[in-house]
Formats: structure tokens, C-alpha cells, sequence
């Protein structure tokens, strides 16, 4: 909570939340007008913040030790931070969010601020959890792990699919039936192995409903990475990508890391013909 | 309200639109500054550095200290800018207010008489092919819009949250440049 409000008073004159009219005004919208802090729509209306997590993040600054050998003590053994700069998250327009109207509370902590109602990302933050992803993503393909890429976004469905194509792993972008994973025998008429990892682009279904996936890998304890926009609900997501999921030049870059994390981590896997 | 043009080609991000003409005064007075005493920000080096390195620095020392002036900023330089820097120098926020502005977009996708028209905000625009110099609205043509909203979502009677048409709202005012023209100046 006390890093939004320095990050606002940083930019104070930009970042201002400007009373915004609804076409119905609830009750809910006028509480913090005065902090100068986008208002979280939805029943909490307030602020909320997601459980602080254990883990370090993929730390850019740290030298890299030669004699660590061992992928899992590595910081950052497939060089995830030399993937992407702050520049190409900004041109992709990762920062850019939804409006105020239709922010969930628990992204509000992503948020840098508002700018006249748009929300804007704290791509610092962001750069942080994307490393972690990506670094998850390519451990998972160095151990011979099953990629499922999702997105239900229709102008990004082709291209996904075939960046999964091209990475040799698998997608579905297309209607969730609700018993993929939980009752999977069933509907596959046999013993299947379900994803190792999820990759959402899209944690939306339409723009009212969560995608199906998310409930039903955190069920089956199938971790995920999913890029969360403003209006998401990030905390079934295992490791949330606070940033844009509407623009095709950010999706078209998540598609180009994430392709690139699996292809260093298949590199690996066959250099060092690992179990 | 007046509708203004924002400067540098407008809204379509990408700094290569925005290297030009005003970047360039910025980009000469930072090299001199950075040539003469040093700027810590970047972590040059200090004034006693650079003094006893003047003392004792030959001609071809000096030259190449001065060979890189007349080439652009590299990437280099762009790249170790902070997301506040980028974001504050940013058309996005320069614009302001979004309504009224006159921003320059390119058609990616047609269908029929619809023109998706994307201007380098977080969503597109789709507007109707007008009656006049139909021909030349086609894939690839650069073309002026005045914006209304960057994204057409509000709340409804009824509901808790905003609903999002995952859409701008612009209206278009005239082609910049169309490949059909150019393709038209070719044949003849």
C-alpha cells in the first residue's frame, strides 16, 4: 500500500484519478477519491493485496558463479533477463491497462497509477515476475515437461497456436469444456497426462468470466503462468504477468519469450541428455 | 473544442517516430555534455578523470572521443531507460486528455466496408470505409483519426463492474498515404 502511494506521489500531476461519471454511480466509487488512487471496482471496492510470496525473483544484478553447476541453484541458468528490456515491454504497450471502471482489487498492486482513468502497469514489477515466468517456463521444458499455451483472445488465436506448433508444444485456444482436467479418463476414454504447465495469455474467457483453466490447474495442482490484465483475478495464477493481454504487439512478444524460453530449455535438455 | 495535433506523428508509440527533428537538439546537448565534463547519471567518468585525462591526451585520443558525433543514438542508449523516463516522455501521457485528439493510424484488417485502424494505443478502432476515395482505404494505408475514447467501456445499470467493447472509439478524418496510390503512381 505505501509503495503505490509514493509511486503516485512520483508523478503526481499525470497520475491523478480524475472524477470519472458513471452512467450509474454506486456506492462503492466514492470512497477513495481523495487519495488520489484508482478506486478497485467490484463488491470489495477497496484495496486488497496478494499474500507476499516466498521465493526470491530472477535477480538481474546478481554475478554469475561458474562453479554452480546445479540448473536448480542457478539464478538464472537459461539468461532469461537477456530475453527482453524495459524498452521492448514498452513498445509492445505491455504497460497499458484497462480503465478504473473495471479493475480488479487484487491487481491493484500491479498498478503504477491511473491516467485519466486508463490504468497504467508498473512495468518494474512487471519486468520481475516476467523473468520468474520465463525462467519457470524453460526448468519446466528442460525437464522434458509438457507446455499447454491458452488464449481466448479470437485476433490472437492463430497465432498462438502456431508459435506452440513451432515450439513443438501443445495449445487450446478454442472453447474450455469443463472436464478437461478434472474428469480428463472420461472424456478421453482413457489414462491421460494432463499439461505440466499452463501458459495463459488470456485469463479471461469472455470479458465477465475467468477462463475454466485457471480453477481447474490450480485443482489438479498444474502450475500456471498467465499474463493478467487489470480486470483479472491474479490469484489462482502461479505466476502472474501483470500486463496488457489486448494489444496483438504484447501478445505477439509473450508469444516470441515464452517460445524462446522452451527452445533454451529443450536446447539444454538435449545438450545435457538430463532424465 | 479544437482538435490538436500531437506532435511527432501523435500516437503511435515506438521512439523512431520521435528520433526525429526535437530528439536530436536533446541528443547534441547530452553527447556535448558528456563529452566536456561528464555525467554521473551514466556513470562516466569523474571531473578528475577527465581532467588528467585531457593533460595528457594525444590527437588521437581526442578523435576518438569526437568520431561517434555525427552517428544517431544507438539503441544502446534507449534501452537502459527506466520505465519512468519511457513512460513520462511517452505520447500517451503527453496527449492528455484522449478526446479530440488527432492521431495518425494505420489500417491492419478489413473486412467489407469495416476498417480496423490501430494507432499505437491499447486497443483499436474500427471505422467505416467513407464514400469518398473509398479506393484507396486498403491494408497498409496510414490514415488520420480523431479520437473520442481509448477504450468504449462503462458501467451498467445493475452491474458491478465496467463492461469493455475491447475497442477505441475515433472517427476518421483523411488518408495520409495509401499503397494504393502509390502502387497507381507506379503504373503510370
Amino acid at each position: 500500500m505505501s509503495l503505490y502511494r509514493s509511486a503516485v506521489r512520483l508523478l503526481p500531476a499525470c497520475l491523478r484519478v480524475t472524477s470519472r461519471r458513471a452512467l450509474v454511480t454506486s456506492s462503492a466509487r466514492t470512497k477513495d477519491h481523495d487519495l488520489h488512487l484508482p478506486t478497485p471496482a467490484g463488491p470489495l471496492g477497496t484495496w486488497a493485496t496478494l499474500k507476499p510470496r516466498p521465493e526470491k525473483y530472477v535477480d538481474t544484478e546478481a554475478d554469475i558463479d561458474p562453479s554452480v553447476t546445479d540448473p536448480l541453484r542457478h539464478p538464472d541458468y537459461f539468461g532469461v533477463r537477456e530475453l527482453f528490456t524495459m524498452s521492448d515491454l514498452f513498445d509492445a504497450r505491455v504497460h497499458l491497462g484497462h480503465r478504473e471502471g473495471s479493475l480488479n482489487p487484487y491487481m491493484a498492486e500491479f498498478l503504477l497509477g491511473s491516467r485519466l482513468g486508463h490504468c497504467v502497469f508498473d512495468l518494474e514489477r512487471t519486468a520481475q515476475l516476467l523473468r520468474d515466468a520465463l525462467n519457470f517456463t524453460a526448468h519446466i521444458a528442460y525437464r522434458g515437461g509438457i507446455i499447454m499455451f491458452v488464449c481466448r483472445s479470437p485476433q490472437h488465436v492463430h497465432m498462438v497456436e502456431r508459435t506452440a506448433m513451432e515450439c513443438g508444444e501443445f495449445s487450446h485456444c478454442r472453447h474450455w469444456p469443463p472436464g478437461v482436467f478434472t474428469d480428463s479418463t472420461a472424456l478421453f476414454g482413457g489414462v491421460t497426462r494432463l499439461p505440466d504447465l499452463l501458459v495463459l495469455l488470456n485469463t479471461l474467457d469472455t470479458v465477465l468470466e475467468q477462463h475454466g483453466a485457471v480453477k481447474h490447474a490450480a485443482k489438479m495442482l498444474i502450475p500456471t503462468v498467465g499474463v493478467v490484465d487489470s480486470n483479472c483475478d491474479p490469484r489462482l495464477v502461479t505466476y502472474p504477468v501483470p500486463g496488457n493481454d489486448d494489444s496483438t504487439t504484447a501478445v505477439r512478444l509473450y508469444c516470441k519469450l515464452f517460445s524462446e524460453a522452451i527452445r533454451r530449455g529443450k536446447a539444454e535438455r538435449e545438450k545435457s541428455a538430463v532424465v | 473544442m479544437s482538435g490538436c495535433i500531437v506532435a511527432g506523428a501523435a500516437f503511435r508509440l515506438a521512439g523512431r517516430t520521435g528520433r526525429s527533428g526535437r530528439r536530436a537538439l536533446c541528443w547534441t546537448a547530452s553527447r556535448q555534455s558528456e563529452v566536456s565534463g561528464g555525467d554521473t547519471q551514466t556513470g562516466r567518468p569523474t571531473a578528475d578523470e577527465t581532467t588528467a585525462t585531457t593533460a595528457t591526451s594525444t590527437f588521437a585520443e581526442s578523435f576518438k572521443k569526437f568520431e561517434g558525433l555525427n552517428q544517431p543514438k544507438g539503441d544502446e542508449t534507449r534501452r537502459s531507460e527506466s520505465f519512468m523516463t519511457l513512460l513520462r516522455n511517452s505520447p500517451f501521457i503527453k496527449m492528455g486528455d484522449p478526446t479530440g485528439k488527432v492521431v495518425e493510424g494505420e489500417v491492419f484488417h478489413v473486412v467489407g466496408d469495416d476498417l480496423y485502424i490501430d494507432f499505437g494505443g491499447k486497443f483499436h478502432c474500427v471505422c467505416p470505409r467513407p464514400p469518398r476515395r473509398s479506393e484507396e482505404y486498403v491494408l497498409g494505408a496510414r490514415v488520420r483519426l480523431r479520437l473520442h475514447q481509448l477504450e468504449l467501456s462503462s458501467l451498467f445499470l445493475g452491474a458491478k463492474r465496467d463492461l469493455s467493447l475491447l475497442e477505441a472509439d475515433a472517427t476518421l478524418l483523411g488518408i495520409i498515404s495509401s499503397p494504393y496510390r502509390s502502387k497507381a503512381k507506379q503504373t503510370t
